[in-house]
């Protein structure tokens, strides 16, 4: 906890864990406002390129195919921005990666595109958008 | 952010909902969505990495059509003028008298 003269510490604003949110102080303390101190030269290097990424489940940076399990085995496929079911066509609309730094889905078409819940995460439609930090 | 948990399902970790193909339906580009987890084939995937992935084959007897693949063919018609299928105008197919070459 970092806590100034006056008393007021130094936490996660409104207590919610999402990218970017900024970082605020207040009286009250709380899981948001603890903090680890990990000096740099201890920190544990992130990790590269073609490496497994535990947490994701995927390796990094290494394009994939993502094939249904129902019955023609049609392959993941991108169709304007949405996200669909298509017939293997080795094109690289039907490729997929895992980008360690924005921790997304990316698409090999369009690199700047990942995974994304459409209508900010209300609607249930995924499609490709522009790369971003938010949850969905 | 998106997991996968290493078998069959991708999910997303904030909400838990799943990568799901919409409605069940195994057609030619039907949307893909996120849903609850049901468990069903529709919320089953295989993660195959591109240099792992057999490479598709341009060449050869393909099973599952019953054809030579990239191979050109006639359709010959089995009445006593054994005529082959050609096409007519954009939407049409129609038997005609072989001209080897005029065939389309």
């Amino acid at each position: 906890m970092f806590k100034n003269e006056k008393g007021t510490i130094l936490q996660v604003a409104h207590h919610l864990d999402h990218e970017s949110y900024p970082i605020g102080h207040n009286v009250k303390d709380g899981l948001f406002s603890e903090f680890d101190v990990v000096y740099a030269d201890e920190m544990e290097a992130e990790p590269k390129k073609g490496d497994f990424n535990d947490h994701f489940g995927m390796h990094i940076e290494r394009p994939f195919f993502v094939v249904s399990a129902l019955s023609s085995e049609r392959y993941l496929d991108i169709l304007g921005r949405n996200m669909v079911i298509k017939t293997p066509n080795g094109r690289t609309s039907q490729q997929w990666y895992f980008d360690q730094k924005s921790r997304t889905i990316k698409s090999m078409y369009r690199k700047n595109w990942s995974w994304d819940i459409a209508g900010s995460g209300k609607s249930n439609n995924m499609h490709a958008w522009n790369t971003n930090s938010k949850w969905w | 952010m998106w997991k996968f948990d290493g078998q069959n399902t991708f999910f997303n970790i904030y909400n838990d909902k799943v990568l799901d193909v919409q409605g069940g339906r195994d057609q030619e580009g039907n949307n893909v969505q996120v849903w609850n987890r049901n468990r069903s084939k529709a919320q089953q995937w295989k993660l195959i990495y591109v240099d792992k992935a057999e490479k598709p084959k341009n060449k050869g007897f393909d099973k599952d059509f019953g054809l030579e693949r990239n191979r050109p063919f006639y359709i010959v018609s089995k009445l006593t003028m054994e005529r082959v299928v050609e096409c007519w105008g954009a939407n049409n197919l129609i038997i005609s008298d072989l001209v080897q070459g005029r065939q389309g």
